[in-house]
């Protein structure tokens, strides 16, 4: 406590005990979160805080639904492009704020050039890219892949991509409040609660032997 | 994540050249393929608060703290980190923090079930004006090489040079909208033409054309609107309205701001409502 608030505390418990004990006890209860004034002078402050929050993500086997320690997958086979995850990624979370969304990406670290996509795992050769999609479930349901519905799955956007736009549904997994009781939903507008899985998949042409990599992220944003 | 094909147990070395028809090594080449690094169980972490938001006069210092807590069965480490939301919405993802936001420590171990503290401070320069924002990350660090998928907790720090505050906004559209439980509910996109970032509640009122009060939909509170930003929110839900014209009233209010009530966005439109048959 500064020496202001020593003061005012003192001048208050001096002239009004009862007041005094209700003040402490009012700050006490009313500061959740830490704060302090600068010593220096009384500065105008204000300060208001809000939520909590909880985040895990655990890889888990697409065929048994044991946990796993990393997402694999196998190349396509001869005449195919499409592979999917051999693992899902279980995304358990909780809030009580009122505005929260959960974001995926993959961010390579590139400058945009215009022209090239980098939602992929990239080979030391840049040329070669599996590039990814992903869906989002709130039931462990292993996700159909095939030629003909791997347009319903969502493109990884990399901020490096020429569309790079922070705002867009490729972006968002899970969006929610806690208001009406506590909302959660899928892009698709379905509700949904806590854990949802997320599956990966990959598209390559042709891919040549190498290490392939790239950074994913999934943020848990409230504003 | 990481693709490879290391050497060691379990894993196969892959080389150009090889004929892909030999089934045994292709059945290899299709078992090891891409294998992302190890991205371990994480720890769940708890945050708390995840919004901060402080008005502060430039070149005075102002101090809180997170609370983090480790609410796994294991250990953990949490690395701490800030970027501005310009930045990050930009997608520079590995840009410097903002000078004005101190984050410490950098990371924090966990016993399973304990909790600790990230202190902040928070010192606006002078000659700085309006509102920024910032997001402060809370991840855990893995404890393996190459690890690249990263669950994060993204908490919002907004800054508010003492008295400089100018909110202003507008209605820019209203929209009527189904639920998936029959009923209807309104979007309204807010525009926000000030410096300061605003939290819009407020109530529309929805009369028929006979004037009488069919639903008063309640806007939900929580969503924030920044500065420049256009911004949908939501309403609750009302029963399906009747089909033909309605007039569209509302009340919304922005906060306050400095001690100061932000402005209010009163305003209506006409709504007309036709049903395909």
């Amino acid at each position: 406590m500064n020496r202001l608030l020593r003061s005012a505390a003192v001048a208050l418990f001096e002239r009004a005990p009862l007041a005094f004990a209700l003040c402490a006890l009012a700050v006490f209860v009313a500061s959740p979160a830490h704060a302090t004034l600068d010593d220096q002078e009384s500065v105008p402050m204000s300060l208001t805080v809000m939520g909590s929050a909880s985040l895990s993500i655990q890889p888990k086997n697409v065929s048994n639904n044991a946990p796993a320690s990393s997402l694999a997958f196998a190349l396509p086979a001869p005449g195919e492009t499409l592979s999917l995850s051999s693992q899902y990624v279980e995304v358990s979370f909780n809030t009580n704020f009122d505005n929260w969304k959960i974001k995926t990406y993959t961010s390579s670290g590139r400058s945009s050039d215009g022209i090239n996509y980098w939602g992929a795992l990239i080979g030391p050769d840049t040329a070669y890219k599996m590039y990814l999609r992903w869906k989002i479930s709130d039931t462990v349901a292993t996700p159909a892949l095939t030629s003909g519905n791997w347009n319903s799955w969502t493109l990884y956007k990399d901020p490096a991509d020429p569309d790079w736009d922070y705002n867009s549904n490729y972006l968002n997994i899970a969006a929610g409040g806690a208001w009406d009781g506590g909302w959660a939903q899928l892009p698709n507008g379905s509700s949904c609660s806590s854990p949802i899985d997320l599956y990966v998949a990959g598209s390559a042409a042709s891919l040549v032997p190498g290490t392939y990599q790239n950074r994913m992220y999934l943020d848990f944003i409230h504003l | 994540m990481e693709s490879s094909f290391p050497s060691g147990a379990g894993n196969v070395e892959a080389r150009r050249g090889l004929p892909y028809g030999a089934p045994a090594l292709r059945f290899l080449l299709l078992c090891a393929a891409i294998a992302a690094a190890a991205f371990p169980a994480s720890a769940e972490l708890e945050v708390s608060p995840v919004i901060v938001e402080v008005s502060v006069r430039t070149e005075s210092a102002a101090s809180g703290s997170w609370t983090v807590r480790n609410r796994s069965m294991r250990p953990a480490t949490a690395a701490v980190s800030a970027i501005s939301y310009t930045d990050y919405s930009s997608g520079r993802r590995d840009a410097p923090a903002p000078s004005w936001l101190k984050l410490a420590p950098p990371s924090l171990t966990l016993a399973p079930g304990e909790e600790s503290r990230v202190a902040w401070t928070i010192l606006l320069p002078r000659g700085a004006s309006g509102e920024s924002l910032a997001l402060a990350f809370f991840e855990e660090k893995s404890r393996s090489p190459g690890t690249t998928m990263i669950g994060r907790i993204g908490t919002a720090v907004y800054a508010l040079a003492s008295g400089t505050a100018r909110p202003a906004g507008f209605v820019r559209e209203v929209r009527l909208q189904e639920d998936a439980k029959g009923g209807e509910f309104l979007l309204i996109e807010i525009a926000n033409t000030g410096n300061v970032h605003f939290r819009p509640t407020g109530t529309i009122e929805i009369r028929s054309a006979a004037a009488a009060v069919e639903a008063t939909a309640v806007l939900v509170s929580g969503g924030s609107a920044l500065p420049g930003t256009g911004t949908i929110f939501r309403t609750t839900a009302f029963p399906p309205l009747s089909e033909g014209r309605h007039v569209l009233a509302w009340k919304i209010t922005t906060g306050v701001f400095d001690s100061a009530p932000g402005p209010a966005l009163d305003g209506d439109t006409v709504l007309d409502c036709r049903r395909s048959r």
